[in-house]
């Protein structure tokens, strides 16, 4: 017999060997880091990446590769060349998403169209739901003008235009929290909110490419979010050239035109916010900033929040510290790092002094990290800079790990479970 | 809404009880017999899952997939937990279990704990799974060349290793 072959029969004896011992115990914790991690996902949209997307409730369509590349391709239709038609009756197909926008950028060379939309056939939701909906309208390009492929993708969605979320789309995002190189919000004419982002698909730029985004949010609800990059896809491809292929202007021309407002009329108008279960995010920045030690003079100086998350920055004469903080529950299974210790009602403490994730030079963050024992879980994080991508503006962070587990403590985020 | 999410979670404890005894004996395999870590690689690989799975269901074989996102994590993981390593050699703990002959068990955990975490995924992947050279590339976003070097190189190793004893082993 061959070696290979006396190696696999060895293989599959020994591993035959090993059986588990409590399998449902390994599924639910498995079930529990799933659900963190999509959480934690919903916190990285406001603490990690560019905006406020996912809390949309159509960031999949990004996700799921519409936009460059080419992974999940097989279930977007590919549009043929159809000409640029008014949807009937307000409902898009894929084909027609792609030739709305095809019809609405300069000349140049467009390839990997890819569009969905809601006259195509059902197909499962993507990350947080297993039943069929109508696919989301959206159409993605990769534009050539002459001199470099970019991406470029677009969204529309019937979102209530009075909701926090909705209004965290077209808001730009602190400097604190994310990189970028410009950003305008404004309002328009006709009571409409018009956000034009310039910044990274990388905020810490470990990549260049860059993102340019512009988002439209009309009284009625209707939300049209279109973002282009200077590469042929938004993440994993060479930069092309130096700035994405549509200018400002050109970006702007395409998120404002009329026709998104008639694919968007021929969507539902939206349910109810499902809730994330997660603490409102104004909540805990209000409850964050009266928290915040009295007497040592600290002003604030930014400020923002997205569901379960808020931060703060702040100066107390000596230097800017960054201040955030994260509610949220179901997080039994998180072991709380540094100095532990455990109170008589059986929260879980950790205290932990460590380097900054994003970057910046000298920048440490300063943690206090709590778990109630039905899984409530608060941590306050201080930097001693007021962004953590930049180098230390002052040797500690302005408040103290005691400071940090009495604000984690307070009763007041009881409420918020 | 709580009724779909609900037989979300269903549908993927039920998935996920039916993968995790085979999760797990890959992961016994990747980590050469260490237990603890194979079992936090099999939470950590259906967590991933889980998050993925509304998009997963509509992959041909999530089975597979559930696999290849094991081999993923214990090369990520590996990355970062190498300075805590298991020292080579030592006995993994769980083997008493086992039925006939633990010895040469021990000593095929062993010859694999003396490869390179990313020799023994190709070892696990081509001669555990079945997996074709460019099945196993794919798997551990590698080329097939490299696939192909590091399977010669891991062979030649657990030949030296093991070469006498396999024999005797094939003969049971």
């Amino acid at each position: 017999m061959p070696f290979e072959d006396r190696l696999g029969e060895a293989l599959r004896h020994t591993g035959h060997s090993f059986e588990l011992d409590d399998r449902r115990d390994l599924v639910e914790s498995g079930l529990l880091r799933g659900r963190r991690r999509l959480a934690r996902r919903r916190t990285a949209a406001v603490a990690g990446s560019v905006l406020a997307l996912a809390t949309v409730g159509l960031g999949g369509a990004y996700a799921a590769g519409l936009v460059g590349g080419g992974h999940g391709g097989g279930d977007s239709s590919v549009a043929g060349p159809a000409k640029p038609t008014r949807p009937v009756g307000g409902k898009a197909d894929g084909a027609q998403m792609v030739a709305l926008l095809k019809s609405l950028l300069p000349a140049g060379d467009v390839t990997k169209e890819q569009g969905s939309g809601p006259a195509d056939p059902a197909k499962p939701a993507n990350a947080d739901d297993a039943s069929l909906v109508a696919p989301a309208p959206a159409a993605s390009v990769v534009f050539d003008d002459g001199r470099g492929a970019g991406a470029i993708g677009l969204m529309v969605n019937r979102v209530d235009p009075a909701a926090e979320s909705s209004g965290q789309q077209v808001s730009c995002p602190a400097k604190a929290v994310v990189h970028y190189d410009a950003c305008t919000a404004e309002k328009l004419a006709d009571g409409s909110r018009f956000m034009l982002f310039q910044g990274y698909e990388y905020p810490d730029r470990r990549e260049p490419t860059k993102h340019w985004r512009a988002v439209l949010l009309t009284p009625k609800g209707a939300l049209v979010d279109v973002s282009e990059w200077n590469a042929p896809s938004e993440k994993g491809a060479a930069t092309t050239r130096d700035t994405p292929p549509l200018t400002v202007a050109q970006l702007r021309t395409v998120a404002t035109a009329p026709q998104w407002l008639t694919v968007a009329d021929g969507l539902a108008a939206p349910a109810e916010e499902a809730g994330s279960g997660m603490a409102s995010g104004s909540a805990v920045e209000k409850q964050l900033l009266a928290l915040l030690p009295a007497g040592k003079g600290l002003k604030v100086v930014e400020k923002g929040n997205q569901d379960g998350f808020a931060f703060a920055v702040v100066d107390d004469g000596k230097g800017k510290s960054l201040v955030q903080i994260n509610v949220q529950s179901r997080m039994s299974d998180v072991s709380p790092r540094g100095e532990t210790s455990t109170l008589p009602d059986g929260t879980r403490i950790g205290l932990d002094k460590e380097p900054g994730e994003k970057g910046g030079a000298g920048v440490v963050q300063w943690i206090a990290d709590t778990v109630r024992p039905d899984g409530f879980r608060v941590v306050v994080a201080a930097f001693n800079a007021g962004d953590q991508s930049e180098p230390a503006t002052r040797t500690a962070p302005v408040l103290t790990l005691d400071q940090l587990r009495t604000i984690a403590l307070d009763p007041h985020w009881l409420s918020m479970r | 809404m709580g009724g779909s999410r609900w037989s979300r979670a269903e549908e993927f404890r039920e998935f996920a009880a039916g993968r995790a005894g085979q999760l797990f004996r890959s992961a016994c395999l990747l980590t050469s017999g260490d237990t603890h870590l194979a079992e936090d690689l099999v939470q950590e690989t259906l967590g991933r899952m889980y998050a993925l799975w509304g998009r997963v269901a509509r992959i041909d074989n999530p089975a597979a997939y559930a696999q290849t996102v094991l081999v993923r994590t214990f090369l990520t993981h590996r990355r970062r937990r190498s300075a805590t390593e298991r020292p080579l050699g030592e006995v993994p703990e769980r083997l008493a279990a086992a039925g006939d002959d633990p010895a040469l068990r021990v000593a095929l955990l062993d010859a694999l704990g003396q490869l390179s975490p990313k020799d023994r995924a190709v070892v696990v992947l081509r001669y555990w799974e079945d997996r074709s050279i460019e099945e196993t590339a794919d798997a551990m976003n590698v080329s097939s060349a490299a696939v192909r070097t590091r399977s010669v190189r891991a062979l030649a190793k657990l030949r030296e290793l093991l070469g006498g004893s396999l024999a005797e082993y094939a003969a049971l």
